[in-house]
This record gives C-alpha cells, structure tokens and sequence, in this order.
C-alpha cells in the first residue's frame, strides 16, 4: 500500500480580531467557518476570502465552542455564561438561549439533521437540547461521566464524549448502550473516522490513540506533540489517510494514520498554543485556531482554487 | 392570601420585567449623552428637575458669540431715541412661549376685566343713556374661579357698596367668604361633601401662591413644631433648617405620574461625609414620624441589645453519646458494634435516637441481616481487591444513584472521616483518580480493548430517538433491557459470576453450604412430584440447574479458602475508588432525610423488603446460578452481531425456568405453565405458601385484587423479590426496578 503524502501549506491567515479563538468550526459544505472568541462573540468567515460575514453578540462570558447546522441556517454556540444558544444566521438574532448547565459549557454538536444540539459541560453531563421545539428543557441529560466533558461528537446514531475522568463514551441509540473506553489520562478531544469505524481520542498524556469503535481496540498511537493539561483538539482528516493534532508549542502536527510517522509539522504562531481545529467535510483543507489568528491548510491544489476564487 | 398582597408596599421604581429569551436591544444612554433638548433640538439648560431654561445658542444668548450689544447709532438726521430696556430683551423665545417663564398670551387686560366692570355700575355718560349694549354682549372670560364657584352655587352678586365694606384692610388670598354675608338659609354646607384633604387647607388660610399640597422650599430657623426634615450648618455654625418639597420630575424621567407625591428634603444626601451620631439620632427620630406604612407601629418598648457569645469549645474527648456508668470505677463501655455510619440502617439508628417507630420487633432474620451486612461489605471489598485483571471491567461498573433524584448522582465518598470536634476545619482538596489500577495497567500495557472497555445499557428517550431517526424502545425491549445485562465476550466471564455469586452477598460460609444442601434436596425431591403435567422444557432446565448445583457446591467449597486468601488481600491494600458514586441505596432513608423532605416510609420497606430478600436469596442460589451460563452462547466473534444481546432470545425460556422453580413444591397444572407461558414478559413470582393451595393463575391475581390492600401489597413484594432475582447479576438496576415498583403500585 503506497504512502499517502501529504503537503499541507498555509492558503489563508486571518485576524479575527475577538480576542483568544477558543475554537474554528466548518460549516456543513466547508465554505465558511465560525470563531468563537474570548471577546463574548462569535463571527462568521468566509476563511478563502477573509470575509467577515456577521458577527453574533449574546453570550455573556467566552464562546467555547460552536456549530453549524445542516441547512446552516442556525448556529448553537455555548459558552461560559453556562449557557446554549442558538442562533438565526441570517439575522444574527438569538433564536433561544437554554439554560439548563451548572457550570461552563465546553463543547456542542449538532446531530446529522440538526434536531438535537448535545452540549458537553463542566458539570459532568452531556444534555440533549431540542432544537425543532420550544422547550427549555433538555430532553435528556447523560450524567454518566463522573468528571468535565471535554468534547462531544455526534453522528447519526451515536454521542460520543471525552470526559476528564479519563474516559470515552460512546452512546449507541441503536443498541441502547453506553461503551466507556478508559483511556488513562484526562480526554482532551475525541473525533469519529469518517468511515465511521475508529474514534480519535486525543488525551492529556500528549497521545493521540485512534480506537477501533466495536472493541476498543487501539489501531494507532500517536506522540510527538505536546497537549499539557490544554483543552487541544485533534482531528482525522476526510480523506482518512492523515490524523491532525494541535500542540502547546504552536505547531499542526500531521501523522501518517498506518504508520504512526510524523508527516508534518505546520508552525502556526510559534510559541502560543494551537488549540482548535477543524477539518473540512470533504476537501484535505484544514482550518486552525491559535491565540487571536487562524489559518486555512491545504494542498497546493487548493491554493489554485483559492487563488482562482480571490 | 389576598390580604396579604394588599398589605405589600412597595418602594422604589420596579424593573421591567425581565423576559429570559429577549435580549437587551438598546444600550442605556450613557450619562455623558444624557443632553437635555428644547424643540428646536438645541441643547437645554436645565437642572436635574422639571423647568429649565434655554440659553439662546448653546447656552449662550441669541448667537455663538453670545449677547449681540445693541447698536448706538445717532446722527443729526436721526437723532436716537432713548431706549428703554425690557426684560424681553434678555428672553429667548422659549421663555415667552407657553411653558416660559414670561408666557405670551391673549388676556383681558385690566380694563376689560368683568371684576372692573363690576364695580363701574354707575355707568358713564354717553350719547346712549343706561348700559351700553356692547357690554353685555362682551364678556371678558378672566372671572376667577372662585367667583363662578359662587355663582354657580347660587351666590348673590355682591352689590358695590357690599364690596366696598368688604375693603377693611385684611387682605385675603383665594375666595374668602366676605365677612357681612347674609345668613342664606339656600346655603347649607353639609350638603357639600369636601374629600378630606381639603379640609386642612380650608382650615387655614392659604398663604402662599403655590399649588395646593405645595410646600416650597423654607429656609428658616430652627421650627421647634415641625419636624426638622433637613438641618445644615452654616459656616458660622448656625444652624440651619430647610423644610418644604423639592424639585419635580427629572428631565428624562418620561412619565411623571408621582407628581402628587409629596417630596422631601431629607432624601437627599448633602453631604458626602459620614452622618454625625447627633444627625443620626435625628434621622432616627424622622424615620419614626416619616413611616409611610400605616401598617407598622413603632413599639414603645425598645428591644435589649443582643450581645453575642461564641459557641463553647467542645472538648475534644466529648463523642456525643452518653455512657451510663453503674459505678465511678467501671471501666468505661467499650463502643458499640456499629463502626462507622456507613453501615447504619434504619433501625439502628431509631434505636439510637429512640424513636421506637418500627413497631415490628427484629426477626431474627433481620438480626442476622445486621450481623452480616458489614460481614457484605468486607466481601465486596476482598472481591474488588483480588479482582484479576480479566475481571475488573466488571467491578467497575458504578452502581448509579436511587431514587430518582438526581442529586443523588453527586455523591463520592469522604476521603477522611469528619473530626466532630472541629467543625471549622478546612475540608482538604481530594484528589481523584479514575479508574482502577488494573485499567491503568492495561493502559500502560497499551492493552486496549475488553480491559479498558465498559458497556452500560443505556436507555435513550423516546423524543431523542425521534430525534435522531432510530426506531423508539417498545415496553417489552424497555423491560428485557432492563433485566438483561450486557456481558463481554470473555471466555471466562461467566466462571466470575459464578464465583462472585457464591462468595459474596452471602453472610456467611457455612450458612450458606447448608441452604446450598438443603436446597439441593430440595431439588433433587422435585423430579420425584407428580411431574406427568410439567412441559418438556421445564425437564430439561432442571437438569441444567442440578448440574450447576453440583458446580455450586464445589464452588462453594472453594470459597472459604478463597475468602480467606482474599482477607489476607483486603488487609494489605485497599484502594478506594473515589470517583465511584456513593451506594445511596445503602443509606437511602439518610439521604431522604437531609434531602427529601417527605417522610416517607417506603425506606423501612426497602429495609425490611432487603432482610426478606436476604432470605430469598440464598433460596433462589440455584437459579442464579445458572444465569451466568447464558453468555456461554455468545459468540467471541467480533463483527455486526457483536453488539446484539443473544440473551434476549434465551429470554422466553429462561422465564418459563425461573416460574418453574419459584413454584417448586407446588402442583402445578397445565393451566397455570400455559398461562405464564403466554405473556412471557409477566414473570410469574412465587405465590405465598399461603395461596399455595389456590390454584389461581398469577396474571389473574393481579387483575383481580385490585381492590384489596393487603393482597397488592404482597403482589407487589413479589414482584420486588423476583426482580432481585437479577440484582446479582445485574446490581445498578435495583434502584430503578424499585423505582419503578413504586409507581406500579
């Protein structure tokens, strides 16, 4: 089986001008990408053109995470204000703001069809938020994790967790099951391949394992970065040939998947933590975020495309 | 309750209600854009208060450069006449509008005044004798109030000479009665029905020009019969009193609906620095005759002082419980069996407290309950203990919290115990580690997989199933779910039940040998009952559980040597998992009581309900027993069925099973089996030796006995007792069965 090579460059690098960028999420087609800022706000890019297109203000404290939905015509960020909101992308108007979290709201993901919003926070629980009805409730709350959630996924029938408490969960609606995977050290990011299959578990003891989903078996090890007790994501990439971390020293760290070998190593803003990341759905294009800047990755292939658009 | 509201007084402007999901759409104007605007948009002198004036051009008068200085211009032709300054002159529009301070409107000048007119009845002379036509046809309209008051209430016109008699040099203000007014027996004043706050003012004679209810600002001397609403010091320590109502309503406040409000002085501060006792004590004594709620009364009695004294220390040696000493030099009673609260029951702890509720006596079983729950407890531990690395996925599963609190989930266990000595001080930082040592072994070993892995059946709700497009649970899959248990593909998984199964929850070894015998007797007398009636299958799982009894037993024999190596264990280390949540269903009637508030009995049921479960257990061994065997099934295959439980479809048997040994000792006819049978998804519990000779289907007694208390009660411990059938097998979900029991009843 040939290596796959990758050659990752930077395309774009834009200012977002909000502060600290906690984290950079992809919309469902990839074109745009949403900030969430220390600065209480989110904003909404077209990253190849380094377009601001609208900027959302409600949250009362730090953006932690965001996504967009399927149709992207909402947003739900949540935020430390403990709150969820969800947002009207074209008006820039918060449609509602659940309150439900004790504490920070770390983490949240849309479902597949963008009913469901599932929010991960620091006060142990994953909640279930409707978002097609007007309840304020969630409709159901995974207090299974005995410490913070750190990151959440989800896909058409499943909710995978990474919790502080060392563990992976992952949620089966299907079976009606919950398979815990002890991973050892504190989960600082978890992802799905995009066949479906492994899980990515990024962890605080500067590893990145890629677990196979039916026995929780580990198919990979990767090492070389550094995480540090840092919320830092780590990411497979569509094509499924390369696994992604970010790293306190700045770097894009980009690993073979079979061979565990480090294939890359992309400097962002040397010296200050990458800590986001996000993989566009179907192209090998990356966006990263660190301190207030991110930066678009891809292949030079892509760099004619964006040249072409601009 | 609505008294109650009308008593409620409120201070203050209230908030507007805060909507949760609106957003704050405008920014408050802040104070440097607070400008005050005239008509023409120009920037408007003004106080904090109602009035103002505008000062021409940005406050400056008539242009940018202020004042324009009138011209001088004389000349021989035009010779310039002397002029006579008005006030106009220094007026901006606005002061002459409607609201200024020099109003410009049409009135009737003096001349034209009906009051004149009235005295100029001698009419003048003229080319027309008598009144001139014009005037009675023009009426100037500046009559005063009072004077078409008195018309209108029949008043006579004062004739001139009246009038004239009237002018005796006391000046009176409003309309004072003139003093030689004829007695009108037309006017009876009781018929005009004056509001009181009126009266004051009719009472005394008013003397200033403004408002009824006004009192201006007054500063006079100190007033020795009112109360000093505000006091200042002048300069050269004079006291000084201002009484009387301030101001009116801000510039931006929009509506001015308290204008009838009377002000005061005194709420407002004058001074930055801190209020002098001698103006406090003042203040005081204000407050008091300023209260606005009628409903309060000062007390004439004023209360003592409260002094303060700190809590004693308690000795160190004080432990709360009383020893009764027969003699001084008996040696003091050594401490109770109890240890720890922890193992405290319901029970114990009414003894304690005695409150002798529980009107039952223990039975001896539930003596023996007692006895042996710490024995539990040191089982569990020892099994946690020596739990091989192949075994731990197992231990680890958190048994989750009772009721359906769920605070109850936020509970770990103390680290240390609590020093009741010292309540002060300071709880220390625990810090936690997850998971077991065989998982970070395992970690370390970087044996991922069936070591690290845990699987919870977990019960998605129905909306989220929606949601998510994943067929929703029916109420017979919620049920099987619930019973079953998931277990992994290890070979030797099953062998751990049956060890564990035999060793722990037992209270004690040789006990537990016995009722195993007995039981094994009692099963090998069933085959030689009339069994002519009893279904093929029933036959065979019999012989499966003789089987296992042979396994038990040898087994069981096994234990002690186990037991013993596992003390050994137990007692060299011990590793508390402090992430795992508190077994709340230990102390569940504790946990009612600091956070529940009702007072439920339901926890001494439990209590009671566990010792009969006790007994039950070591009777139903067998048939645990062979549970264990189901994964045997399984396949070790990873792959699309890996995650389907094949248990289920073992289910309808095992049922049939299980109602065959429940019924042991009973003839059973073909009825009966048929009717268990069909509705495979009712367990069919064992029926009281009592009922023993009925013959009556279970299904049908539920059904029936609706109506009679006592019967349902002991439906529904049946239906508790069989659940706990599973509770070896499967211990988190004991508090949700009993849950769910409650609300069947």
């Amino acid at each position: 089986m040939a290596k796959h090579k990758i050659d990752l460059q930077c395309i774009n690098t834009i200012d977002c001008q909000q502060g600290a960028v906690r984290a950079v999420r992809f919309n469902v087609d990839g074109s745009y990408c949403i900030t969430c800022g220390s600065d209480k706000k989110l904003k909404l890019w077209n990253p190849y053109r380094n377009l601001l297109l609208k900027t959302y203000g409600g949250h009362g404290n730090e953006v932690l995470d965001a996504a967009a939905s399927c149709d992207s015509s909402q947003i739900v960020s949540c935020s430390s204000d403990k709150s969820v909101i969800l947002w009207d992308v074209y008006t820039a108007q918060p449609l509602r703001r659940l309150r439900g979290h004790a504490s920070t709201v770390t983490c949240i993901s849309f479902n597949e069809e963008s009913t469901v919003a599932v929010s991960g926070s620091l006060d142990n629980t994953v909640m279930c938020w409707d978002v097609k009805s007007r309840r304020n409730e969630p409709i159901q709350v995974l207090n299974e994790a005995k410490d913070c959630i750190t990151s959440v996924k989800v896909t058409n029938y499943e909710i995978l967790t990474g919790s502080v408490d060392c563990s992976v969960r992952r949620y089966d609606l299907r079976n009606r099951s919950c398979q815990v995977d002890f991973v050892g050290a504190p989960v600082t990011s978890v992802g799905f391949s995009h066949d479906g299959q492994c899980m990515l578990v990024g962890s605080a003891d500067n590893t990145v394992r890629l677990l196979d989903k039916n026995t929780g078996e580990m198919l990979g090890e990767y090492t070389g970065h550094r995480i540090d007790d840092m919320n830092i994501e780590c990411a497979i990439i569509s094509s499924d040939n390369h696994i992604l971390s970010g790293s306190v020293t700045g770097e894009l760290w980009c690993w073979d998947l079979i061979s565990a070998e480090v294939q890359q190593k992309l400097v962002h803003t040397l010296g200050k933590v990458l800590n986001s990341l996000d993989i566009h759905p179907r192209k090998d294009l990356v966006v990263t975020a660190s301190v207030n800047t991110i930066k678009v990755w891809g292949t030079a292939k892509d760099l004619e495309i964006k040249d072409e658009t601009s | 309750m609505s008294d109650t509201e009308e008593q409620t007084f409120y201070f203050g402007t209230p908030l507007e209600p805060y909507d949760e999901d609106a957003f704050p759409k405008k920014r408050p104007i802040p104070l440097e854009e607070q400008v005050a605007k005239d008509a023409q948009g120009r920037r408007r002198f003004h106080g904090a208060f109602t009035g103002g004036f505008s000062a021409g051009f940005f406050n400056t008068v008539g242009s940018v450069q202020g004042w324009t200085p009138r011209e001088f211009k004389s000349s021989r032709s035009e010779k310039a006449e002397s002029k006579q300054q008005k006030p106009e002159d220094f007026m901006d529009e606005e002061d002459l509008g409607e609201f200024g301070i020099a109003p410009q409107a049409i009135r009737a000048t003096k001349d034209y005044s009906t009051s004149k007119k009235r005295k100029k009845q001698a009419f003048i002379d003229g080319p027309i004798p008598g009144e001139p036509v014009l005037e009675t046809l023009l009426q100037a309209g500046n009559e005063t109030v009072g004077y078409f008051l008195m018309k209108n209430m029949n008043r006579k016109q004062k004739t001139l000479e009246n009038l004239g008699t009237n002018q005796s040099g006391l000046k009176v203000y409003g309309c004072a009665m003139p003093k030689n007014l004829p007695e009108d027996d037309t006017f009876n004043p009781s018929q005009y029905n004056l509001h009181a706050i009126y009266v004051q003012y009719l009472s005394s004679a008013k003397i200033n020009t403004f408002g009824l209810g006004y009192v201006g600002l007054d500063k006079t001397h100190m007033n020795l019969f009112e109360s000093t609403k505000l006091t200042l010091h002048e300069r050269n320590n004079k006291k000084l009193s201002i009484s009387g109502q301030a101001f009116g309503v801000g510039a931006f406040e929009d509506e001015d609906e308290d204008i009838y409000v009377k002000d005061n002085m005194s709420r407002y501060d004058f001074e930055l620095t801190a209020e002098s006792s001698n103006t406090d004590k003042k203040n005081k004594s204000r407050k008091k005759e300023n209260l606005v709620l009628d409903a309060f009364i000062s007390s004439k009695n004023m209360l003592l002082p409260k002094n303060e004294f700190p809590p004693p220390v308690i000795p160190a040696s004080f432990t709360g419980k009383h020893n009764v000493k027969k003699s001084r030099f008996e040696p003091l009673p050594e401490e109770t069996e109890i240890s720890s609260r922890k193992d405290m029951t319901a029970l114990i702890r009414n003894k304690y407290l005695g409150e002798d509720r529980l009107e039952k006596t223990p039975t001896p079983s539930n003596q023996q309950h007692k006895q042996s729950a710490p024995n539990q407890v040191n089982q569990q531990k020892n099994d946690k203990n020596s739990s091989s690395v192949e075994e731990e996925p197992q231990e680890k599963k958190e048994e989750p919290s009772t009721s359906s609190g769920l605070i109850f989930d936020r509970f770990v266990s103390a680290k240390e115990d609590d020093d009741p000595t010292n309540i002060l001080e300071e709880v220390k930082r625990s810090e936690t580690t997850h998971g077991t040592k065989e998982m970070h072994a395992a970690v370390k070993l970087k044996m991922f997989g069936p070591l690290t892995r845990t699987t919870i059946s977990w019960q998605p709700c129905s909306l989220l199933c929606k949601r998510f497009n994943v067929p929703e649970p029916t109420f017979d899959e919620l049920n099987t779910q619930k019973n079953k248990k998931r277990t992994k593909n290890l070979i030797f998984e099953y062998q751990k039940h049956v060890d564990k199964d035999s060793s722990a929850y037992k209270p004690g070894l040789s006990i537990q040998t016995d009722t195993i015998k007995t039981e094994t007797e009692v099963m090998d007398e069933e085959p030689t009952k009339p069994e002519n009636v009893v279904k093929e299958e029933s036959a065979t799982s019999h012989m499966e559980s003789e089987k296992l009894i042979q396994e038990e037993s040898t087994t069981s024999l096994q234990t002690e040597e186990q037991k013993e190596k596992e003390n050994k264990a137990d007692s060299s280390d011990k590793i508390i998992d402090l992430t795992d949540r508190v077994d709340v269903s230990k102390n569940t009637d504790l946990f009612k009581a600091v956070f529940l508030s009702s007072s439920e009995s339901e926890s001494e049921n439990e209590d009671t309900n566990d010792k009969e479960e006790e007994e039950r257990k070591e009777v139903l061994t067998a048939n645990v027993v062979s549970e264990p065997l189901v994964p045997k099934i399984k396949s070790t295959k990873e792959g699309i069925l890996s995650n389907i439980d094949f248990s289920k479809f073992n289910f309808s048997n095992k049922t049939s099973e299980k109602n065959e040994k429940q019924t042991q000792g009973q003839t059973e006819s073909v009825n009966i089996q048929a009717a268990t049978d069909s509705c495979s998804n009712i367990y069919g519990p064992k029926l009281p030796s009592s009922a023993a000779s009925n013959f009556k289907p279970v299904v049908v007694e539920e059904v029936t006995n609706n109506d009679e208390w006592v019967e349902k009660d002991l439906l529904g411990e049946k239906h508790k007792k069989h659940k706990k059938k599973h509770k070896k097998e499967k211990d988190k979900d004991k508090p949700k069965k009993k849950h769910k029991h409650k609300s069947k009843r």
